[in-house]
Formats: C-alpha cells, structure tokens, sequence
C-alpha cells in the first residue's frame, strides 16, 4: 500500500463472502459491497457501470462451486475506476450490490431521481392465498416469506393440526346412557373423567365427563369406544384458511415467475423486468458441460431427459434446452458457457419507474444489444469474460 | 478468457479426466520429446507432466476443476491479483 497521506484513498478488501470496495475522500468514505454468494454473473453491472469499473470473472466456476465465494466472486469491480454512483446498485435484479455512504445505506442518484428503477410487480393476493408451501418451495431465489405458524406436521413441537382451522366441535354426552366408565377419559387427552367418591352410603358410581375443546380433533374414537354409545362428536369448520400470510420480499425475487405459474389459486401476480427472448442453439453445443444449468439462477436450462429409442422417430432430443416461461434473461448463461453462438440473448425492453434520464437510456442501449459467447478471445485481456456482440436483427 | 489454472504437478497423475471433461477442449496433456520436440502423452515420475492450459479458451467454467479425482486444480480469478498469470493482465489495486 502506498505510504500517501493524499485523499482520495482506494482499497479492495474481502470479509467473508463479501467483496469491499472501499474509497475514502477526505470528508466521506464510500463503499460497495458485492455479496459473492447472491451474485449470479448475470454482468448487468458490467453493462450498467458508466465508469466501465466492473468486469466479468469466473462466474461458471464460482456459481457451481469450483472456486469458493469467499476466494472469488462471478465478477470483479475496480475500486479505483469506481465512481460509487450506485447504478450497479440499483440494476442489479439479485440484490447483490449495496451502496453505503459513511457506513450508511444510500443512494443519492435515487434520491435526487438521476435514475428510474425496476417496475417490479410481485403481488400475493391475500384473499386468494390459502397458505400452501407450493411458492415457498419453488422459487430458486427463497424470496418468499411464508408467515405461517408451524404445525405438528411440519415440527414436532408445533401447533395442534386441530385449532390450525377455525372450527366449532360439539362433544355431547347423554347423562342417561353415561355410566362414567372411564373408557373415553382414559384414551384421549382432551377427555377427563371424574368420579366422585365412593361412598357407601349410595354404593354407586357417580361423576362427570370433562371435555376440553382446545385438545379435541373430532377423531370420533371416543364415539367408537363407548360401550353405552353415549358420546356424539360434531366438527363444523367456519374458515379453511390458515393462519398468517405468505409474500414475496422483493428484495430477493428477480421475477422470474416459477411461484406465480404453479399457484393453485392463481394468487400471484408476478411481471418480468426484462422483455426479450433467448435462444438456444443445441447443435453448437458440445453438451456434457452443463455449466448454463448451474448457473441459472431462475432454474429455467435443462438437460431434456432422454426418450426411448422407440419414441425418438429419428430425431435426437436436444441436449440442452431452456424454458422460456421462467427465463429473466438475466444473461448469466451466455457469460459462462464456455462455448460459441450457443446461446443468444436479445433483450427488447426493460420496466422501470421513474423519469428514464439519458444516463438509464445510455445503458439500456448496451443491455438491449443482443449477445452471445465466443470461444476464442483476447489474450490481454486476461482474467475477463468476453462476450461476442451481434447484429440487431 | 485466459482464467489462470494452478495445477499441483506434483500430485497429477496424468488420468486426463480434465481433458476429457472440458468443454472446449483447452487443455492438453503433454510432454516434450526433449530431441524432437513433440508433444507426446507420457506421465513419468510426474516431473515430464506438462499439462497445458490453452488461456485464450478457458471459460472459467469449473468442470475441470470438478471433474479431476485428485483435487489438483485450482482455478484462479481475477481477484487473487498477487498470483496473475505471468503473461496476463489480472485485476489491480
């Protein structure tokens, strides 16, 4: 490190998986934080940075776990050409970059509107949610915060399955037929059967059955045991809804749309950032790698699972193909495949809100030219990811 | 993209499982014939192992690193700017 008492002061530093870049002015200090782990290599920062300060990295190796994310990052951002405007801040879909002004989350071209952000639609109707796991489970991003308590199902010290409802039971027991035999006390917690003494003055069996509704499940078994049949259960559920509430933090959700096409109650409204479309060329691709499939963050590549040799009427199934319906067109794919012309990205237009500055319209330049991977490239530029640029059709 | 790789010599055993498994073919399993300067497939010892990273094809994909049974590759990015290749740029201070 130079031995400088000159401002302004640059320095890159890792603290576990995030990446600091650090520039220190003589009243302010300025920092960005890339989150290794959340980046995807996606290369919209790259795109977005107008100091060019930032440049695409290992992001197959770092996104399937050959290089750990506290050694590398899927991109790398010089803390010297930075200008910390927090532009890469607010293009990145995945969150993964952070602005902070004298230790404080910040982002002053926001603020003073020198650029639009992401129109991001991520809505859960309330009405219509019923609580299941489904969006919870599905999305790739765990961007879904599912409020709900637990029950018995789901943890062994969870709440009883019978008051997840709200239901009404009715336990009734005819005192003609009841002889307090104990029979339903003794087999179900939520019955307690109390004899009064045995006295000899009466010589008989006396006492009451005492029910709590808080512990009943309608099993009926008391029903079925009592020899008298002296028991009638009723349950009459009131509301089928669970507990709490399921959302989408969207923060963390890239829209890519898994959770609001497999909702079973069409609950979700989700709408993609990025318009455009992708291409996949399966005959240029040498197959095997899969290094797209792992990259992926919206789980939208595949591996299309092999037919029978009776079912494949002479035509071989591709061997790697994408489901558009899920895909952002984030781009992560073409950085890291290692291939050519295999993958071809064209993006049409981006949703954002607010006043679309010439600064945004700059950049969306660059982020509409449609893109693909070269296999050769350019030996100076060691340590970068380079991108082959196409004709807009 | 010329990712530097750091193979431990030492521990490679010639198995060309990396070779196999790039995608783009760009690495190569070589010695040199010291009189005719060819590059033949011979493990001997492990010291006439060569094994070649061909830079200006590397992706930085991974599955070299995943493939190999031994752990001897090690894929270096653009942030361990101390260990840049030699011939190569890498990212600076």
């Amino acid at each position: 490190m130079a031995m400088s008492n000159l401002f302004p002061k640059f320095s890159r530093t890792r603290e576990g998986v995030k990446v600091v870049m650090e520039q220190r002015l003589l009243k302010q200090t300025n920092h960005l934080i890339l989150d290794s782990e959340t980046c995807t290599g996606c290369g919209i920062c790259v795109d977005a940075c107008p100091e060019e300060a930032i440049s695409l990295g290992l992001v197959g190796a770092v996104r399937r776990g050959a290089v750990s994310t506290v050694d590398d990052a899927p991109v790398s951002i010089d803390a010297e050409k930075c200008s910390y405007c927090g532009v890469c801040v607010i293009m990145c879909p995945f969150s993964a970059l952070n602005l902070e002004i004298d230790g404080e989350e910040k982002l002053p071209i926001l603020e003073k509107e020198g650029f639009p952000e992401y129109d991001m639609v991520t809505e859960i109707d309330e009405e219509k949610c019923v609580r299941c796991t489904i969006c919870d489970e599905i999305c790739p991003r765990e961007a879904i915060d599912r409020d709900v308590p637990l029950f018995e199902g789901a943890d062994d010290e969870g709440l009883l399955r019978q008051n997840a409802l709200t239901a009404k039971t009715e336990f009734v027991v005819d005192d003609e037929k009841c002889n307090y035999c104990g029979i339903c006390g003794a087999l179900c917690p939520a019955i307690d059967v109390k004899h009064k003494p045995f006295t000899a003055e009466t010589g008989t069996v006396d006492g009451e059955v005492i029910w709590d509704e808080d512990l009943c499940d309608a099993c009926k078994v008391c029903v079925e045991a009592c020899p008298e049949e002296a028991i009638t259960v009723e349950r009459t559920v009131e509301s089928k809804k669970l507990p709490g509430t399921v959302t989408i933090v969207q923060e963390d959700c890239c829209t890519c749309t898994w959770c609001s096409q497999n909702c079973p109650e069409e609950a979700i409204t989700v709408e993609k950032i990025f318009e455009g479309d992708i291409t996949f060329n399966a005959e240029n691709c040498p197959s095997g790698c899969s290094t797209c499939v792992e990259v992926c963050p919206c789980n939208a590549i595949y591996l299309p699972t092999p037919k029978p040799a009776k079912d494949l009427k002479r035509e071989l199934e591709p061997v790697i193909a994408v489901n558009k319906d899920f895909c952002m067109l984030c781009g992560a794919c073409v950085n890291a495949c290692p291939g050519e012309d295999i993958i071809i990205l064209r993006r049409t237009g981006i949703r954002v809100k607010g006043k679309e500055t010439d600064l945004f319209k700059t950049i969306k330049a660059k982020l509409l030219s449609p893109r693909t991977s070269q296999v050769r490239e350019d030996q100076n530029k060691a340590g970068e990811v380079q991108l082959k640029a196409l004709e807009t059709a | 993209m010329a990712f530097a790789m750091h193979i431990n010599l030492e521990r490679c055993t010639g198995c060309n499982n990396c070779v196999v498994a790039c995608p783009v073919n760009a690495l190569e399993l070589y010695t040199v014939d010291p009189v005719t300067k060819d590059k033949i497939y011979s493990v001997r010892d492990g010291k006439a192992i060569v094994l070649d990273v061909n830079n200006e094809l590397c992706a930085g994909c991974g599955v070299c690193v995943e493939a190999c049974p031994y752990n001897v590759i090690r894929l270096v990015g653009p942030w361990e700017t101390n260990r840049a290749p030699a011939q190569g740029v890498g990212a600076h201070h």
